[in-house]
């Protein structure tokens, strides 16, 4: 029994018969009744478990992440796949290249392929993102939208400490470089930044947006010695990098002229010298939650659906930061 | 016409069929003959429309990778996502951690729902592709299995620039860091002992038996401990690791010790100092193990013999390698 066929016979669309089922406040209370009375009549059940039956289990759930090249990508997959073993699927991984329209039709793809679906900071509208969860079980990292199972990182804490720590060591100009605008995570980051800012009395100075990658770094960090700041608070760990690097070439010692702060804590904060200071994205955790979560027979099933589970972040204390001394 | 008539009439599975039509060096010539014979009666055609129709073409392709987090195979993924979107295609990413039993489970669920599959390193024993070819056409990046399209990487050639640069250099005492075996292992280390034996050099082998950073700050003390100038690792990870190491350890890049990676991804470029690094081809390879399986996938090619692409590898000079301590370069 499809959605598609307790649509066509309640005369909606499947993606008002989807929520039904898991956003029902948002449908008139005649349409959601008409579609209640059609599915019960039909014997459908939007249980995940009970669709996949339907459906003929494929042992197999995928993940579609904004670029697999990415560092942080890498961790959380990895851990994805991981837990996907533990329950005895096969996970399968689509990369978007940060195309909202590219996304979909990965998503799309993966979709009748799978038991299961996991978005990484999905950047497709709302309407698709519903249309999708009606034909498999999503879940999703760092997006919130009401009845859609997600897992998200409330960074905003941890990079505040990382402000507090840089006031702490005397630095009052600050400067932060914004990650590609309208994405979930920058909006945290920069929440966290202007709120310890305000606070401590400084200026929030903010620089992009910029690509999440090394390269963007690398033409950043001209433009952070032009702005006079004494410390850098980056996007993510790539850009930090990409700053160091520069910075080095420019003859800008790290953290004696200026001091950085990464966002993400993936290996390349380890690999950098000096050692990346950085906040620390809990890619691992999230990983598991999300797969966890995609398994749990709640997800999807009727009206009730789970609220999104709030991770958060800590700061990582490493070489690249230190006390402001007059340049 | 179904392919199941043409098996039952020449007497073999559906998989023999679909192998003659897509993989014909791996069934004797007897069979394929008389594959071929029962065919032309039936006047069955494998052709790309009948045989998608009959499969029901998923528009998807598959590539299974040794390690989804590492730079070189994410290179390559992205390369074969690039060429596989050019084409029409979506593609299903598989990470195995190298464990042989995983491999060929997600290579297998793969298969059933792509229309090819792609598999960069494989581990898994040659016996196994049969099986795998029976499902859907299959070309592989750096591994030899007999029957199966191949693009591959030597890099011995490689290898040979980067100890003669190190000679150039004066270093007379070098180390090189193994990976795992494999392929890429293999044709590395082949490129070492010629090299070390044509330069009449002091040349020892670590095998680390791993391609991580981790495994690189390991071998850092033991390249200290060796007492050699210069050291080459498996790959960028390694080598990153040991110039890690080497930091906290007071150790100079390159005034003390020179450093040479393997594979150029952007880490080479993120290091201080810059990495110098074997270039390997992983955009082109990657795209053109795409066009090699859809050759397969399209019914363009059924060679008698696998075809093999070898792609050259290129020192790329950077700051990690200078004139061994003490004594400048002549």
């Amino acid at each position: 029994m499809s959605i598609r066929e307790v649509a066509a016979r309640a005369g909606v669309s499947a993606a008002t018969v989807s929520r039904v089922f898991t956003q029902p406040d948002a449908v008139a209370v005649d349409t959601r009744q008409r579609v209640m009375a059609v599915a019960e009549d039909m014997r459908y059940t939007p249980h995940p478990v009970a669709r996949s039956l339907a459906r003929g289990r494929t042992g197999t759930i995928g993940i579609v992440v904004p670029d697999i090249a990415n560092a942080f990508s890498g961790v959380i997959t990895k851990a994805v796949q991981e837990e996907a073993r533990r329950e005895g699927s096969a996970l399968f991984v689509s990369g978007s290249d940060e195309q909202a329209d590219d996304e979909q039709r990965w998503a799309g793809a993966l979709a009748p392929q799978v038991d299961g679906l996991l978005l990484v900071s999905p950047l497709m509208p709302d309407a698709a993102l519903r249309e999708l969860d009606a034909t498999v079980p999503v879940v999703m990292i760092n997006r919130l939208l009401d009845g859609i199972a997600s897992v998200v990182v409330d960074a905003a804490e941890a990079v505040a400490h990382a402000v507090e720590h840089l006031h702490a060591l005397g630095h009052r100009r600050i400067v932060y470089l914004a990650g590609p605008s309208g994405s979930y995570s920058n909006g945290f980051r920069l929440r966290g930044y202007r709120e310890a800012c305000a606070r401590l009395g400084m200026e929030a100075t903010e620089l992009g947006p910029f690509n999440a990658r090394f390269s963007a770094g690398v033409r950043a960090a001209d433009l952070v010695l032009a702005s006079g700041a004494t410390a850098v608070l980056a996007y993510n760990d790539e850009v930090a990098v990409g700053v160091i690097n520069r910075l080095f070439d420019r003859g800008v010692r790290v953290p004696d002229d200026l001091s950085i702060v990464g966002v993400d804590d993936t290996s390349l904060a380890e690999m950098v010298t000096p050692r990346l200071t950085t906040v620390r994205l809990p890619a691992d955790a999230l990983g598991r939650a999300a797969v966890r979560m995609l398994f749990d027979p709640l997800v999807a099933r009727g009206p009730r659906t789970r609220d999104p589970l709030v991770l958060h972040a800590d700061l990582i204390i490493r070489s690249s930061t230190g006390p402001v001394t007059s340049r | 016409m179904s392919i199941r008539e043409v098996a039952a009439r020449a007497g073999v599975s559906p998989a023999t069929v679909s192998r003659v039509f897509t993989q014909a060096a791996t069934v004797s010539a007897a069979t394929r003959q008389r594959v071929e014979a029962a065919a032309k009666e039936l006047a069955y055609e494998p052709n790309p429309v009948a045989r998608s129709l009959a499969r029901g073409r998923t528009g998807n392709l598959g590539i299974v990778v040794p390690d989804i987090a590492n730079s070189f195979a994410s290179v390559i993924a992205k390369a074969v996502h690039r060429e596989a979107r050019a084409a029409g295609y979506a593609l299903f990413i598989a990470g195995s951690d190298r464990r042989q039993d995983e491999e060929y489970r997600l290579a297998r669920a793969m298969a059933a729902q792509v229309d090819g599959l792609l598999m960069m390193s494989p581990r898994i024993a040659d016996e196994r592709f049969e099986q795998l070819t029976a499902v859907t056409p299959v070309a592989v990046i750096n591994r030899v299995v007999e029957g199966i399209p191949a693009v591959l990487i030597p890099t011995a050639d490689g290898m040979r620039q980067a100890v003669d640069h190190l000679y150039a250099l004066g270093h007379r005492h070098v180390v090189y860091l193994a990976g795992l075996q494999s392929y890429s292992n293999t044709t590395r280390l082949d490129g070492f002992r010629a090299a070390c034996t044509r330069l009449d050099l002091r040349c020892e082998e670590i095998d680390l038996d791993d391609s991580r950073f981790s495994a690189g700050v390991r071998a850092g003390d033991l390249v200290i401990a060796s007492g050699a100038t210069a050291v080459i690792a498996y790959n960028d990870e390694i080598a990153v690791g040991v110039l890690n190491r080497l930091a906290h350890r007071g150790v100079r890049v390159p005034a003390d010790v020179s450093v040479i990676g393997f594979d150029d991804t952007g880490l080479a470029e993120m290091t201080m100092p810059l990495l110098t690094s074997v270039r390997l081809p992983a955009t082109t390879a990657g795209a053109a193990a795409v066009r090699m399986l859809l050759d397969r996938v399209d019914g363009r090619e059924a060679p008698a013999a696998a075809e093999r692409l070898y792609l050259p590898t290129e020192l790329v000079i950077r700051s990690t390698t200078a004139p061994r301590p003490g004594r400048p370069a002549a």
